[in-house]
């Protein structure tokens, strides 16, 4: 990931008021933390994470703010998820 | 070493603000020191001399609040305000750019290219301070992809680049963590 591509995703958001390109930018943080073999680290660290926590962010726990970031970690960590599930491969049949 | 009874000589000097908002600014710094005792005051020290806050109705800028560091002054946009946001939460959003404000930007918004990250740490911090009574969010988007690159980049790493203008940290933390500059 380049420096770069990321701010342009992010300053356009911001510029545009674009939510929609903060999966992007998510997906990008995930994918760079992956290529560093750093993707559960981050997965971890994301969950425990201070600004989670409604006793130590001074928001009451029902603040929407809360529900942005919770959907943020849990898009990381089903793409986590997703590149860590075992495949099961099911036998083809014989042909004749 | 700039203590909070200079900061309350400094807003005492200025004869822009209303008693009420130096109390108010007095308040959030001493809130702020509390939790970042480690963050020096002397710049803001000094702004606080000359520090002046304006409301308005019409900004080219349509959001709700703006600190222009050339003016030295915190910009109120009341057709935003009056839809319910916590001023409390606005004002010390406002003083973390006046306290992070170097001669040409504010954090490490160099060139103004980190703009929407700064905006978004910014947040993130101004949460911790004060919370937000409001249901109105400020930023949420960037709040959820700042605290995403600290945890990629390490906090400690933007939180030098934030209180000290040093941008080049921020650069080292992407570059250790990975990302192409």
């Amino acid at each position: 990931m380049k420096l770069r591509d990321l701010l342009d995703l992010m300053n356009h958001d911001y510029d545009q008021d674009d939510p929609k390109l903060m999966g992007e930018v998510q997906l990008k943080v995930y994918n760079t933390a992956k290529k560093r073999g750093k993707a559960e680290v981050i997965c971890d660290q994301l969950k425990d994470n201070m600004v989670m926590d409604p006793q130590t962010i001074g928001l009451p726990k029902e603040n929407s703010y809360f529900k942005g970031m919770e959907e943020a970690i849990a898009t990381i960590d089903q793409a986590y998820i997703s590149d860590h599930e075992v495949v099961h491969e099911i036998p083809s049949s014989r042909t004749r | 070493m700039i203590t909070v009874d200079d900061i309350r000589n400094s807003l005492n000097q200025n004869k822009k603000l209303t008693k009420e908002v130096k109390m108010n600014i007095f308040e959030l710094v001493l809130l702020f020191n509390s939790k970042y005792p480690e963050v020096s005051l002397d710049r803001l020290n000094e702004k606080l001399k000359t520090l002046q806050i304006i409301k308005g109705s019409k900004f080219v800028n349509p959001r709700v609040s703006e600190y222009n560091l050339r003016e030295n002054t915190i910009y109120l946009n009341t057709s935003e305000i009056d839809k319910g946001y916590d001023m409390k939460h606005i004002l010390m959003f406002e003083l973390l750019n006046v306290i992070t404000a170097c001669d040409h930007f504010t954090g490490f918004n160099v060139e103004n290219r980190f703009r929407a990250l700064n905006v978004g740490y910014t947040e993130i911090i101004t949460n911790f301070l004060v919370g937000n009574s409001s249901d109105l969010l400020v930023y949420p988007e960037q709040a959820v992809e700042a605290n995403l690159i600290s945890i990629l980049i390490g906090n400690e790493y933007i939180f030098k680049a934030y209180f000290e203008n040093d941008v080049d940290s921020l650069i080292q933390g992407f570059t250790k963590a990975g990302v192409q500059v």
